[in-house]
């Protein structure tokens, strides 16, 4: 194929992966104006080089989106879900007719006009319902975002350059203290410099050849979770964390499928439709929970719905039906093993095998994937709360940063990566506390949990606290311990190297280096060290905080509320304080009546007053309510979009004379406008009986 | 099931003539400096190096299960004698581990077949043992390697108390 053709495909891949997921990200907050004008130019750019190169076709759909977006971004035009859907499926038809020109097959047929006739303004529903059906598997998506212009290598020549870099990094540290130590040498730094610069390039590439962030994995999640909910009628909201976390690539690729077939199932089997859960007492959006995190030598994939669990009844009697366990085996197994049988094959408990899945060759495969890598995976569920389900894969370290530390004498290695600060005891801001059974430092007005080293490990310190080392690593968003060292000596390169599994699963290292010397220095397993400790509250995640505002019977929030964050219908962004927050409703537009500028549904049998909407504002498609509920009072607030649930970060700040609005907080650092629940509804209430006295 | 000709490296621990096929050791090397694993298995002495490689280094003794002192008898070959240092390198995969006996004695070739563990060694050392060869030196103990590497029984549930 033409160089310069190849260039075009490896390029417009590249545009349209980048459009298709800032558009996915500009959905959930439309009114980020950059956002749109970086998602039309790349919409431009794409339509620009498709005409350059002649593809008329290609030409017409980027024109399509364009012009689509262009509409919204001079206000003539609202954006909705509709729309969105319709310009990723616009995308995603872009894609086909690049993977074809560069397979060099055949163009895909017609449908185009389909697609555009989509995109225009008033589109059909229908039309647009169908288009997703007869789709492009999300699956597929998956694959097109790829790394362009690549080579294949055997991976053991891989793997010779990476030990020959880590020896050569090693030997440079060891060079570097010669210097220092024979001092005088002036001439002799520039060079090393150089040398020195150069290879902490060579070592961060190779490192980049093996290792790979698993949050690139993560990044096509929202767009499939998008996707999949809207073709399965639910509401799912997705919430990744650990997209730091570091694995072989060959690694990435192996739980690529395992990790979508995961997330399918919890989306088709595990959450309930938004009807369901509430019918359940649940929030109708349903949790996806992905997150990776480290611990000794091992990476920890978790793929957690809080959706209707696992019914061991029926998986039992599917598994006896399938000939897998007999009533004997059944009776003995605990109920954790119950659970494990969704892992055997030819085994499906999905009452109809989908399309999205269920055909019983998922969970067994994804099984078999994970332990051919020399991982495992486990199951938890709890009928009615959620699943979870836990991938362990092993970890082949290679160079990482650590701080060297000691104590007793004896040095440690430490990794930076999670270290946010370093404190000498004698720091002026730093104040040690011990609280109950409880030892805390105080530092800059933060209260932090803090651990000895000496006691961790068994071995008493001749250091007084006053003056030892503090270091602080962080956990997650809301978690940070500090560990009291006698001293922190170094920060270096270490090639960490595996130690005995007997060493390693007394939770305390993850493996040990070497000095210049030969001296061995153990690495500490500061992840698992914090985790048994008991003094991280745990994954306080943002929907964790969500069921504790919910079940919290006193509305008075206290100084961060924790608030609902929406789209007005006039495009605005507002919040509404959760503890306000009733349940969400999502009605036909159809169902509106207006009548002199006021708006009415039926909801539950009963007539509702909506608020929410200016006198010129008429619904479109799908409606969705917030609905406020106080002592018997009833009022429905409309919106166009959630955008999530979130902490705000300041206290309200009150003194506003706009109806409706209690203050403003700052969330995101911006201020957000807080509808006022109570007058809200104190107003609907009124309206309705002066509407009564007058009838 | 050492066959006759095979070689043998023989060493000592608590008395008793040891061996374990030639084969099967990658090395024997000094090793001294060896750093404590606080929280650590009391069998593990600690971590040693060799060549870039960590090295999980185990006493004999406590991998056998039998306590340091118990040297039973007072025996010739031991009175007075050091140990010098000399560890039997050997690997499990990404895993290297120092076996450190009280003496590494010799290299010789198995007189004969080995025989079958006779009764009455005892548990801790019927746990470690394969069977029995003839040597140069004498009649040892062939042993199980890999029930060395992974400690007494009481190991496995009982991390050294700090």
């Amino acid at each position: 194929m033409d160089d310069l053709l190849a260039e075009f495909v490896a390029e417009t891949r590249e545009m349209l992966a980048a459009l298709g997921s800032e558009l996915v990200v500009w959905e959930a907050d439309p009114s980020d104006k950059e956002r749109l004008d970086q998602i039309f130019r790349f919409a431009h750019t794409v339509k620009g080089s498709c005409g350059f190169f002649d593809f008329p076709r290609l030409e017409k759909l980027s024109h399509a989106a364009e012009e689509a977006l262009d509409e919204v971004r001079r206000g003539t035009r609202y954006p909705n879900e509709l729309m969105v859907s319709a310009i990723l499926a616009v995308i995603d038809r872009i894609s086909d007719y690049i993977d074809a020109i560069d397979s060099d097959t055949q163009l895909p047929g017609d449908g185009d006009d389909a697609l555009i006739a989509a995109l225009a303004a008033d589109a059909d529903d229908a039309e647009i319902a169908a288009l997703q059906k007869s789709g492009f598997d999300s699956d597929d998506k998956l694959r097109t975002v790829s790394v362009q212009r690549s080579i294949r290598l055997p991976v053991t020549l891989l793997d010779r350059m990476m030990s020959g870099v880590s020896d050569l990094v090693l030997a440079r540290n060891s060079l570097a203290r010669s210097l220092r130590d024979q001092g005088g040498h002036l001439e002799l730094d520039g060079p090393f410099e150089r040398m020195s610069t150069i290879l902490d390039d060579v070592r961060d590439a190779v490192t980049r050849m093996r290792m790979q962030r698993i949050g690139c994995l993560f990044a096509a999640l929202p767009r499939m979770v998008r996707d999949l909910a809207q073709e399965l009628g639910k509401q799912v909201m997705i919430d990744v964390e650990g997209e730091d976390v570091e694995l072989d690539r060959e690694m990435i690729e192996t739980i690529r499928d395992p990790l979508t077939h995961l997330i399918r199932n919890a989306m088709d089997h595990g959450i309930e439709t938004p009807a369901e859960r509430r019918s359940v007492g649940k929030r109708e959006i349903g949790t996806l929970r992905i997150q990776a995190t480290q611990s000794g030598n091992q990476i920890y994939l978790t793929v957690h719905d809080d959706g209707r669990g696992l019914d061991e009844a029926k998986l039992a009697s599917k598994a006896m039906a399938a000939g897998i366990v007999t009533e004997d085996e059944l009776a003995g197994m605990s109920m954790e093993e119950k659970h494990s049988l969704i892992f055997s094959a030819g085994l499906s408990t999905a009452d109809e095998i989908t399309a999205v899945s269920g055909r019983g060759v998922g969970m067994d495969v994804v099984r078999a994937n994970v332990e051919k890598i020399g991982g495992s995976v486990k199951i938890m569920s709890q009928r009615g709360s959620g699943t979870a389900i836990i991938m362990r894969l092993p970890l082949t370290l290679s160079i990482i940063d650590t701080l060297s530390v000691s104590n007793a004498g004896q040095r440690f290695a430490m990794p930076r990566s999670n270290v946010e600060e370093v404190i000498l005891g004698s720091d002026e801001d730093l104040r040690f506390q011990e609280l109950g059974g409880g030892r805390f430092i105080d530092f800059r007005g933060q209260r932090i949990p803090c651990l000895f080293l000496c006691d961790i490990l068994g071995v008493p310190s001749e250091v007084p606290v006053a003056e030892r080392t503090f270091i602080v690593a962080r956990y997650t968003q809301y978690d940070c311990i500090a560990f009291a060292v006698d001293a922190v000596h170094d920060h270096e390169d270490a090639v960490i190297k595996p130690i005995a599994p007997a060493l390693t699963s007394t939770g305390l290292y993850t493996g040990a280096t070497l000095l210049d010397d030969g001296t061995p220095v153990l690495a500490l397993d500061i992840a698992s060290i914090g985790l048994r400790s008991g003094m991280l509250i745990g994954r306080k995640r943002i929907s964790d905080e969500i069921e504790a505002e919910e079940s919290s019977v006193d509305k008075d929030q206290g100084n961060h509320p924790s608030v609902m964050l929406f789209v007005g219908f006039d495009g605005g962004q507002r919040c509404l304080p959760m503890a306000d927050l009733a349940r969400i409703e999502t009605i036909d537009a159809a169902q509106v009546e207006r009548h002199g500028g006021v708006a009415r549904a039926v909801i539950d049998g009963a007539m509702h007053r909506l608020a929410g909407l200016g006198p010129d504002d008429v619904p479109e498609g799908k409606l969705r309510l917030l609905r406020m509920n106080d002592a018997g009072q009833d009022a429905y607030y409309a919106i166009r979009a959630i955008i999530d649930v979130v902490e705000s970060e300041s206290e309200v700040s009150p003194g506003c004379d706009i109806a409706e609005i209690s203050g403003y907080v700052i969330i995101g650092g911006k201020p957000v406008p807080m509808i006022d629940a109570t007058q809200i509804m104190a107003s609907v209430a009124s309206a309705e009986r002066k509407a009564e006295a007058e009838r | 099931m050492i066959e006759q000709g095979e070689l043998i490296l023989i060493v000592e621990a608590a008395d008793r003539l040891l061996a374990v096929r030639a084969v099967d050791v990658a090395s024997v090397n000094e090793i001294d400096n060896v750093v404590p694993v606080p929280g650590g298995p009391d069998y593990i002495e600690g971590m040693g190096a060799q060549r870039s490689r960590a090295l999980t280094v185990i006493d004999m003794r406590r991998a056998i299960g039998i306590a340091p002192q118990d040297a039973g008898k007072a025996n010739d070959r031991s009175t007075g004698q050091q140990s010098d240092g000399r560890c039997l390198i050997v690997s499990r995969g990404d895993y290297h581990y120092a076996l450190r006996p009280d003496r590494v004695l010799d290299v010789s070739p198995a007189f004969e077949n080995s025989k079958p563990v006779p009764k009455g060694l005892g548990e801790a050392w019927a746990r470690v043992s394969r069977g029995v060869v003839e040597t140069a030196t004498g009649s040892a103990l062939l042993l199980d390697i890999d029930a060395i590497l992974q400690g007494p029984e009481r190991a496995s549930t009982k991390i050294k108390a700090a």
